[in-house]
């Protein structure tokens, strides 16, 4: 055994607390966190949850005020006030009281003109029945720890090992027999939804966008300060996991300032409505493709991270959009039906985690902007989607689910 | 259960199969090292890998005078005056005037002809200003008549635009940086998926009955070792952690320095075995690092947590300790002695290393 990662909580917007928990029992922990201070921030541990007064700490601060507390409701781990960096050691056994020793520092005021401060603190929670199982970080100023925040534990007790996925070198059609639940998986295509538009079954129209009869969505997507676009009910989409693939050409782009969206989202609205999506948005006049991820936002909103991409009247888009993981996501665009090769473009993106429910597969216009009788021209064709993956190869289906 | 295979495409196992065996990813990995051929003023180390977090391990030998501190970049180390800091050596009074500095992680700023050692953490993310924390012993004059010295310190280099991908250690003394110092950097990062690990296990010992000791029996000889042993004290009234290496218990070979709850630093020196503190009624837990070089001075640092009395009503009490052993050889035992049966069941030292 040697030292192991045991938890580790990166913040994905503001907040007070920075937890993870589900910890098996080490012996020993080392302790970091990164405290990106928004405001004043006053970072404190406690553990297993308890804020009763069940913690003791000594605090020497800047090497000359040696401060103790008894009876309080947190362990003094950190270096309050401003953005702040931490490493502590951590006894744990069960019966025992857990004991701990910290130096902290935060920055003072930014800039090489201001010395830091330091901490060096030891405390304890007084707790002699359980084994520490969870850790939150917690502000008790009145700022908050920022995006991007983090809080690791290390622990001494762990045997570093590569994970161990259930098959997939295994033939189509293979089934799996789960011994202990009675379960039966089918290893097959993890295609859920494939749209030729031999027909327009399923799909709602809104505005100028509606279904062309040979065997295309048309999509017009007209700047007039309304909802343009279409939608199809998906179902069931994985919160982590998922791609679309759809082909593109672009007729006419707009001669003056247009967005086009396609993407998944959580509702059937417009995009000037709150929801959740994540998908790709162009502006084709100005040769801009954006990744989306909106979390209770408008498209455009999340819509946040500009990229060149240049369209030109008569091509074929061959877009692919991944959600990889339940905070990454991934747009490219390929120039060839087999998306192969390497994309024409790709953009990578970290999203927070509580997009969900994103079950709407939709293409449509930027709905709050002003008529200026402008409008991207395309056509849609060839959509696919695949639930649960990250890549087109089959997968492991609950069979009777 | 293993999954098993059988005819008609049919594969079996349990649930837990099923949902897959998660990765237990490794804690620090070594990223970085340099170590000098031949006497130097910098030892450089390039082409970082970007962690959230690095460890840095320092053994800075003299050749003359040596006045060492560190410095960082991206691409070429940034020597302007772009650091500031903040240090206290042997318990004195922090030193706040180093702003505005072209360097960062001062191990003790004073020009000095003696072996050093310091265990430093930095956080390393672009766009903020990139925080260290560090600690570091001196020997100081060889030999166990005198007590070695002890730095802490913090410090930051106040970049926000890029992260480190090269560190430096720098000598402004008169002297050079022998041959054989070196800097070592491990890296960790929470999105890391290696299976690797720097510090390798060398012991794990737990007292199943009381015990007068807690003893790593024979190691394998490692450059850097951690350390950690919690004593839960048993019922003698005074209750000691003598330190020895290698079952070394006479010959006046240890001295040390130690601060006790902000207080002034305490020296002794000549002493057969190293006391550090009386373990406390609700337990003893310490964190040590050492460099263990053979043929060298051995060079502890050490930091306690000493639970007088157990309940929330107490608070514990903490020990900031340096200390060095003048046995030549290498460690390959680690003994922590007390009062006859002094340490209770469920005691324990732990040792990690490596090279």
């Amino acid at each position: 055994m040697a030292w192991g990662k045991a938890g580790s909580d990166t913040l994905t917007s503001a907040g007070d607390t920075i937890t993870f928990s589900s910890l098996s029992d080490n012996r020993c922990y080392m302790v970091l966190y990164h405290d990106i201070a928004q405001g004043d921030t006053d970072p404190v541990i406690r553990f297993n949850n308890d804020n009763g007064s069940n913690y003791a700490n000594r605090i020497n601060i800047d090497g000359t005020n040696e401060n103790t507390q008894i009876n309080t409701v947190q362990g003094a781990f950190g270096a309050p006030l401003a953005e702040s960096f931490q490493v502590g050691y951590i006894v744990n056994i069960a019966s025992e009281e857990k004991l701990f020793i910290s130096s902290s520092m935060n920055l003072n005021s930014a800039g090489a003109g201001n010395a830091p401060a330091r901490r060096e603190t030891v405390g304890k929670w007084a707790n002699t029945s359980d084994a520490i199982n969870r850790m939150d970080l917690v502000n008790i100023s009145s700022g908050s720890f920022n995006t991007d925040s983090n809080l690791t534990a290390l622990g001494s007790d762990i045997t570093p090992s590569a994970a161990i996925p259930f098959p997939t070198n295994v033939q189509a059609g293979s089934r799996a027999e789960i011994t202990d639940t009675r379960k039966m998986y089918s290893f097959e295509s993890a295609l859920e939804f494939d749209d030729d538009f031999s027909s327009n079954s399923g799909w709602t129209y809104v505005g100028t966008v509606s279904y062309n009869s040979s065997g295309y969505q048309n999509l017009t997507f007209t700047r007039n300060g309304n909802n343009n676009g279409c939608y199809y009910n998906l179902g069931t989409v994985s919160d982590t996991s998922w791609m679309l693939r759809a082909k593109l050409h672009l007729t006419t782009k707009s001669t003056s300032s247009q967005s086009s969206f396609i993407g998944l989202t959580s509702i059937t609205g417009g995009s000037n409505s709150a929801q959740d999506a994540i998908g790709m948005f162009f502006i084709t006049v100005n040769n801009t493709l954006f990744s989306v991820d909106s979390d209770g936002q408008t498209i455009a909103a999340g819509a946040n991270s500009s990229n060149s991409f240049t369209t030109t009247n008569g091509n074929d888009y061959w877009i692919q959009i991944t959600r990889l993981t339940a905070t990454t996501m991934r747009v490219e665009i390929f120039d060839n039906a087999n998306y192969t090769g390497t994309a024409s473009i790709t953009i990578n993106d970290t999203i927070p985690s509580s997009i969900q429910s994103t079950n709407y597969l939709k293409l449509q216009n930027r709905e709050e902007l002003s008529n200026n009788g402008s409008s991207d021209n395309w056509t849609c064709d060839d959509v696919k989607f695949y639930n649960g993956v990250t890549s087109v190869s089959n997968t492991w289906k609950e069979i009777g689910a | 259960m293993t999954v098993t295979y059988h005819s008609g495409r049919r594969i079996q196992g349990t649930q837990a199969d099923f949902d897959g065996i998660p990765a237990a990813s490794g804690g620090w990995k070594e990223v970085g090292r340099t170590t000098l051929g031949s006497a130097g003023d910098t030892i450089t180390v390039s082409s970082l890998p970007d962690k959230r977090y690095y460890m840095l391990l320092t053994d800075n030998r003299p050749s003359g005078n040596l006045n060492v501190a560190h410095r960082a970049g991206n691409g070429s180390i940034d020597t302007g005056s772009n650091y500031a800091k903040r240090p206290s050596i042997n318990g004195a009074s922090d030193i706040t005037h180093h702003v505005n500095n072209n360097n960062f992680f001062e191990t003790d700023g004073l020009n000095h002809t003696d072996n050093m050692f310091s265990v430093n953490y930095l956080s390393n993310k672009s766009d903020k200003e990139k925080l260290g924390i560090g600690h570091s012993v001196r020997q100081n004059t060889s030999g166990a008549g005198n007590a070695p010295n002890r730095t802490e310190y913090v410090g930051k280099w106040a970049n926000t635009s890029n992260v480190i991908d090269i560190l430096q250690t720098i000598n402004f003394g008169s002297g050079d940086l022998a041959s054989g110092s070196e800097l070592v950097v491990l890296g960790y990062d929470p999105d890391d998926t290696h299976t690797d690990n720097f510090w390798e296990e060398l012991a794990n010992v737990t007292l199943s009955g009381a015990s007068s000791s807690l003893d790593s029996g024979t190691i394998t000889a490692k450059k850097y070792i951690w350390y950690q042993v919690f004593i839960k004290k048993n019922s003698a009234s005074n209750n000691y952690a003598e330190h020895s290496i290698n079952g070394i218990t006479t010959g006046n070979t240890w001295a040390r320095r130690i601060n006790s709850n902000g207080g002034t630093d305490g020296t002794n020196t000549s002493q057969n075995t190293m006391n550090t503190t009386d373990t406390g009624a609700g337990g003893y837990f310490l964190n040590g690092f050492v460099i263990n070089n053979s043929g060298q001075e051995k060079l502890f640092i050490e930091h306690v947590i000493q639970n007088t009395s157990s309940g929330a009503g107490n608070a514990p009490d903490r020990k900031e300790i340096v200390m060095k052993s003048t046995t030549s050889a290498q460690i390959t035992q680690l003994t922590v002695t007390g009062a006859t049966n002094g340490y209770d069941s469920g005691s324990f030292i732990k040792v990690w290393g490596s090279n």
